[in-house]
């Protein structure tokens, strides 16, 4: 097991440095001249050659790839994530206060999300193919098919515009967090309902259950020691899979709900051409990304001790 | 005693099993013999209520058949195991759960007569071989001492040693504790030196049913004269005197 975890620690380092080197050439390639850019955000208007150039050191434009990179890659490591190309403030204090917006926000949508889809696949195979089972195979894929944009402006208009129950804009209060965590939620719950559904019909599907039943051990059993373990190994992996879907849902949700986050922060980085904050969003998302698929190979093995034991 | 009375068992629009009908009495061994895709498991199945009769009915001592609540050891030994879970989880489930004690040594002489070493049920089912887990299969079947078993090929997967030494455990622990055991199996000389009686089934009816001397002596249809004289050249069984 530790020999295992050492291995998954090596492929996740591997995974981010090709992530760096990757965020690092696309930066390096990208049309336009930076330099110009924050020439306009900084004093609003176009400046002299002597300026831009100015500037294109103070960024480190003008060495090679590979040095450029290294000289980028550095304080990365350390967590400082420099200045921001337009304000000059450093990066680290508004993306923290980003984070701290955002991370909640898609928590509070892989809960609740969670927390509608589990009661409502477990209802739906209590008989398979039953009316239950159908509807809510049916509200599913409806609400797989709906983008998150579109239920948000709907829930705003019934929930807060008609009904005035919930705030919709901003994030003064904790009720403000309300309509787009569900929103979030919805699209989890659509997704999951169905992997969680057809997980749970499968595990039971399995051919050593009847006999074992027959010999006293009751459904209760049953259930968390057969069906659950198996039926939580495709839910793990939709997790994984699951978490883009936040992030970018939640890029959207800050949007339309005019809530501070990583999501404004991005947008604004991008329309600005503010590398540090993009670089920082992005090494961040892969950061991420890279700790929750370590975490899930490592469930993964806690669950199923199969895995993984041959590729040694 | 387990009954089954007329009994007919479909899958889809076809019908597997018609009139079968026999009593197996506590203590004693039907050998259920017949080509493949006669119904011999079709038949275990059902008395296990995995598969609803199509008419007529199975009881255990005048109750329905699951009150016996029986053992199976199953034909595929692979599937008859939680694949993440180790043996010896899957052998104690039924003794977990019936909340039954286990009685001092009988774990290990069930091993003992199964030869088949302690730490190996620390294994998971894929860590073992076939015939392990077939053993572990007929574990689990008798620990918590049922008293009917139903036993698909409980052999197949062993070596002729293994074989009767496993069979010798059946015989001894069904001799003390008194079990049911309906045994379905291919090789006719098992059949005849283990079964008090033996079924014949062909296309899904009994051929034939009668006490293991009397089928090897005069077996009464052409077809299970065929299967016994079959059995004789292959040397699975004696030549009558
Ligand atoms: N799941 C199934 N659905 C439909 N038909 C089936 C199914 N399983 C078996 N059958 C059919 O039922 C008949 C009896 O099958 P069964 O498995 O009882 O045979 P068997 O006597 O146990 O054979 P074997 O010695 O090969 O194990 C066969 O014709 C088979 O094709
Ligand atoms: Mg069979």
């Amino acid at each position: 097991m530790i020999k295992a975890i050492g291995a998954l620690l090596l492929r996740a380092a591997v995974v981010l440095l090709g992530t760096a080197i990757l965020t690092f050439a696309l930066l390096w390639n990208a049309p336009g001249d930076p330099a110009q850019t924050i020439a306009m955000a900084r004093f609003d208007a176009l400046l002299t050659d002597d300026v831009i150039d100015q500037i294109r050191d103070e960024v480190g434009l003008n060495t090679n790839f590979w040095h450029a990179f290294r000289a980028w890659l550095g304080p990365l490591l350390r967590f400082d994530f420099g200045y921001s190309a337009v304000t000059g403030r450093p990066v680290w204090p508004d993306l923290w206060t980003a984070m701290t917006y955002t991370f909640p926000l898609a928590l509070a949508g892989l809960a609740s999300g969670l927390a509608l889809s589990l009661p409502l696949a477990i209802l739906a195979t209590k008989r398979p193919g039953g009316l239950l089972d159908r509807t809510s195979v049916a509200i599913a894929s409806l609400g797989a098919a709906i983008p998150a944009y579109w239920l948000g402006l709907l829930l705003i208009l019934l929930l807060a515009v008609q009904l005035g129950w919930l705030p919709a804009m901003g994030a003064r209060t904790p009720a403000h967090a309300i309509l787009p965590a569900v929103t979030l939620g919805l699209g989890v719950a659509a997704s999951l309902t169905r992997i969680i559904r057809s997980g749970i019909l499968e595990a039971r599907g399995q051919p050593f259950l009847p006999a074992i039943r027959r010999r006293g051990v009751d459904g209760r059993a049953v259930a968390r020691d057969h069906i659950a373990p198996h039926a939580a190994i495709p839910v793990v992996t939709v997790f994984g899979l699951e978490l883009a879907f936040l992030l970018e849902g939640a890029v959207l949700i800050e949007v339309i709900f005019g809530r501070p986050g990583l999501g404004t922060f991005l947008v604004q980085a991008i329309l600005s051409r503010d590398f540090p904050h993009v670089q920082a969003v992005v090494v961040l998302t892969a950061l991420v990304f890279v700790v929750v698929n370590l975490a899930i190979d490592i469930i993964y093995r806690a669950i199923d001790p199969r895995i993984g034991t041959e590729d040694a | 005693m387990l009954k089954v009375t007329d009994l007919a068992v479909k899958r889809g629009s076809r019908v597997t099993l018609e009139s079968i009908t026999l009593s197996l009495p506590a203590g004693e061994t039907l050998a259920v013999v017949g080509e493949s895709g006669a119904g011999k498991s079709t038949l275990i199945a059902a008395i296990l209520g995995l598969l609803k009769p199509a008419e007529g009915e199975i009881t255990w001592n005048g109750k329905p058949a699951r009150a016996a609540r029986p053992a199976l050891v199953m034909q595929e030994p692979r599937a008859a195991f939680n694949p993440a879970l180790n043996l010896r989880r899957s052998v104690m489930e039924p003794i977990v759960a019936q909340g039954v004690a286990l009685a001092a040594g009988r774990l290990e002489r069930l091993c003992a007569g199964l030869e088949m070493p302690l730490d190996l049920l620390d294994r998971r089912p894929d860590q073992v071989s076939i015939g392990q887990a077939q053993r572990a299969g007929i574990l689990r079947a008798l620990i918590a001492a049922p008293p009917l078993v139903l036993f698909d090929e409980p052999l197949s997967a062993l070596d002729a040693v293994t074989q009767k030494h496993t069979a010798r455990l059946i015989s001894e622990l069904q001799a003390e504790e008194g079990f049911a055991a309906l045994i379905v199996t291919h090789d006719l000389g098992y059949a005849v030196a283990h079964g008090d009686q033996i079924m014949v089934l062909k296309a899904g009816r009994v051929e034939e049913t009668a006490d293991a001397n009397t089928f090897a002596l005069t077996p009464q249809s052409p077809y299970c004269r065929t299967l016994r004289d079959a059995a004789i050249s292959l040397g699975a069984l004696e030549a009558a005197a």
